[in-house]
């Protein structure tokens, strides 16, 4: 809020009051200093003068300086904040109310709710200003449009009363606890990556095993133990010996969403991570349309997870915490490259997204691996957006000459820093190719997602690319 | 409720369209003068826009301006109406800068802001007439004692005023 300068320290708040309550500051505005140096100037010269007229000129200025700050008084004004609703999808706009009781007149109250990144007003104005009779109760309502994917808080709303000659303001800022949640639009996929094993549950998913099914799976002889309503009649009156009907039963599968949060590589198109979420968020939708149970494991600067689970509920939990991810440096666990074993369920598939830019990311998908889970990478590329943003090269070529500088022994120069092209991009690109093509050696499917490329068929392309893994030993 | 954004390009107009107006009547009887007048409306058109700090250096060019024409020994009733119109064009000045066009205003502020200064202009020019008034009918070397006078009589109304909001 420009305009006002020169905070000076309120007045005590009165005894009665919360001591809690957010304490008005009073600020003055520019006026006062115009006003004051005028009126000085004018009762300085005019005697020295003798001009009489002076004091004509001046008194307007005074008048208004002496109403102004005898009659400027705190407003006693009550502000609260109030969602229409706490979850949204990317692009909805939610109301918000604002509440206001004031036991004072106020001629003009200001009014702004900061916003985070990701979060804009819907209205052309960020502030709206209004006046209050005294004793008066209403509500203002504004909009703020969900540009991005995320958990966000609105801390704190912002106010600012005027006195009516403009000379006083007060300023306070009103602590709020409205959470808002805004979840990416989700896309329904058309396809999955089919997990080579099912669990014991009932499903959709076909099984390997034979049982109680619809799927056809075998016709063999009839043995002791088989039971007469598997026998096919057909078979037994063609062959004159009983034979039974083997089928497939109906499994449901396990599924857990490795996201990898160690980097969100600028591509100038949301970054690597927003894609990774809002890919993820589809995938974990489609996955419980099909009664499996879906997990996730957040692994950046620290390991978060949520056992896999099925229903709505589960897709709600998975939604929000999904929602809560964000880059998250710590130097406490800077060496993080295994998931404890316990978070994963036996026979269940990861399917992991990652910019595949950190290597303890890389280490941690090669240990899961050799552990014998059935891995599926999303490689989430910031490769070949046309404007693959300086920042996110910049950051890259930065990463390449940390790496190179801690390569030497003794660095006589300074890596050099400048934003990636010609040589410097191409070797960035061929170091995630030789990232790619290990974890191909080692069976792991791993299929490049660029800006632009539809889901379903990165997804349709890691279906054909996946081999079962040899079973862990020990 | 819109924000308006020609709002401030309107009161800007304003306030320079009444500094212009200050600096050219006293111009014309006085050539001389049109550089001081013109300084006084260029640093409230200033003010105005971007730097309120200008508005002080505005107002008070251009009442030196006014006051070298003023006539000195006869009751000048111009000198109420000049301190009218500066008081008039500071206020417009200040009132563009503070509106912001990130800041919409409902109706009913602007309202009560048109209605304070219609007020305002027209009482504080009484006062003015009063002060002039006094200070004509004074004894040459009293205004000195004036001064005095005034500044007591415009703290003892800021006292008031003070008394009467701690009393409502």
């Amino acid at each position: 809020m420009a305009g006002l300068t020169a905070p000076v320290a309120g007045p005590t708040a009165p005894a009665a009051e919360d001591a809690a309550a957010p304490v008005p500051v009073r600020r003055y505005g520019p006026k006062l200093p115009a006003y004051a140096g005028v009126v000085a100037a004018a009762l300085l010269a005019g005697p020295v003068l003798g001009r009489p007229a002076l004091l004509a000129l001046a008194a307007p200025f005074g008048v208004v300086l002496a109403a102004a700050l005898a009659g400027a008084r705190r407003p006693r004004v009550e502000i609260t904040l109030d969602l229409d609703r706490d979850r949204a999808i990317e692009g909805d706009t939610v109301p918000l109310r604002l509440g206001l009781t004031t036991a004072d007149r106020v001629d003009k109250l200001e009014l702004v709710v900061p916003l985070p990144p990701g979060l804009a007003p819907a209205d052309p104005t960020p502030a709206v200003a209004v006046a209050l009779a005294a004793g008066e109760r209403r509500e203002v309502e504004r909009g703020i449009r969900c540009d991005r994917w995320g958990a966000y808080r609105l801390g704190e709303v912002v106010a600012r009363a005027h006195d009516p000659l403009r000379v006083v303001a007060w300023e306070w800022r009103v602590p709020a606890a409205a959470q808002l949640t805004v979840f990416p639009p989700l896309e329904r996929l058309r396809s999955l990556v089919r997990p080579f094993d099912t669990q014991l549950y009932a499903g959709n998913r076909v099984a390997r095993q034979r049982g109680d099914g619809i799927e056809l799976a075998d016709v063999r002889p009839f043995l002791p133990g088989d039971r007469t309503r598997s026998i096919n009649w057909r078979a037994t009156a063609r062959r004159g010996t009983p034979w039974v009907t083997e089928r497939h039963p109906e499994r449901n599968t396990d599924v857990v969403l490795f996201l990898d949060s160690f980097a969100d590589v600028d591509d100038g198109a949301g970054g690597t991570l927003g894609r990774a979420v809002s890919a993820a968020a589809a995938l974990a939708a489609g996955y419980l349309r099909e009664r499996d149970r879906v997990g996730l494991v957040g692994f950046g600067g620290m390991v978060r997870w949520l056992v896999p689970s099925q229903g709505q509920a589960a897709l709600y939990r998975l939604l929000d915490t999904l929602m809560e991810t964000s880059v998250f440096s710590t130097a406490v666990w800077r060496d993080v490259k295994w998931v404890p074993p316990r978070v994963l369920p036996p026979k269940a598939l990861l399917l992991a997204l990652t910019p595949l830019a950190d290597d303890r990311i890389v280490a941690a998908l090669l240990d899961l691996r050799a552990r014998g889970y059935d891995l599926a990478i999303i490689d989430v590329s910031p490769v070949g957006v046309p404007a693959a943003a300086a920042a996110g090269r910049a950051g890259a070529a930065r990463a390449l000459a940390r790496r190179a500088a801690a390569a030497l022994p003794a660095p006589p120069w300074r890596p050099r820093v400048e934003p990636m092209d010609g040589p410097a991009e191409r070797l960035w690109v061929l170091e995630r190719e030789v990232r790619r093509h290990h974890y191909e050696r080692l069976g792991v499917a791993v299929v490049e997602w660029r800006h632009g490329d539809d889901v379903d068929r990165v997804l349709a392309e890691v279906e054909l690319c996946r081999r079962r893994p040899a079973p862990a030993r020990g | 409720m819109q924000a308006a954004p020609g709002t401030r390009a309107r009161l800007t107009a304003g306030a320079v369209a009444l500094a212009a107006a200050l600096a050219v009547a006293p111009a014309v009887a006085t050539p001389a003068l049109a550089p001081l007048g013109a300084l006084g409306a260029l640093l409230v058109a200033g003010a105005a826009w971007r730097w309120p700090a200008m508005l002080g250096p505005g107002i008070a060019a251009l009442g030196a301006e006014s006051l070298v024409v003023l006539p000195r020994s006869v009751w000048p009733p111009w000198a109420v109406l000049t301190g009218a119109g500066l008081f008039l064009a500071a206020e417009l000045a200040a009132w563009a800068r503070e509106a912001r066009p990130e800041v919409a205003e409902e109706p009913p502020v602007v309202r009560a802001r048109l209605r304070a200064l219609a007020l305002l202009v027209p009482g504080l020019a009484a006062v003015a007439a009063m002060v002039l008034a006094f200070a004509v009918a004074s004894p040459p070397g009293d205004l000195a004692r004036l001064a005095v006078g005034v500044a007591a009589g415009v703290a003892l109304l800021g006292l008031l005023t003070g008394l009467a909001r701690r009393l409502r």
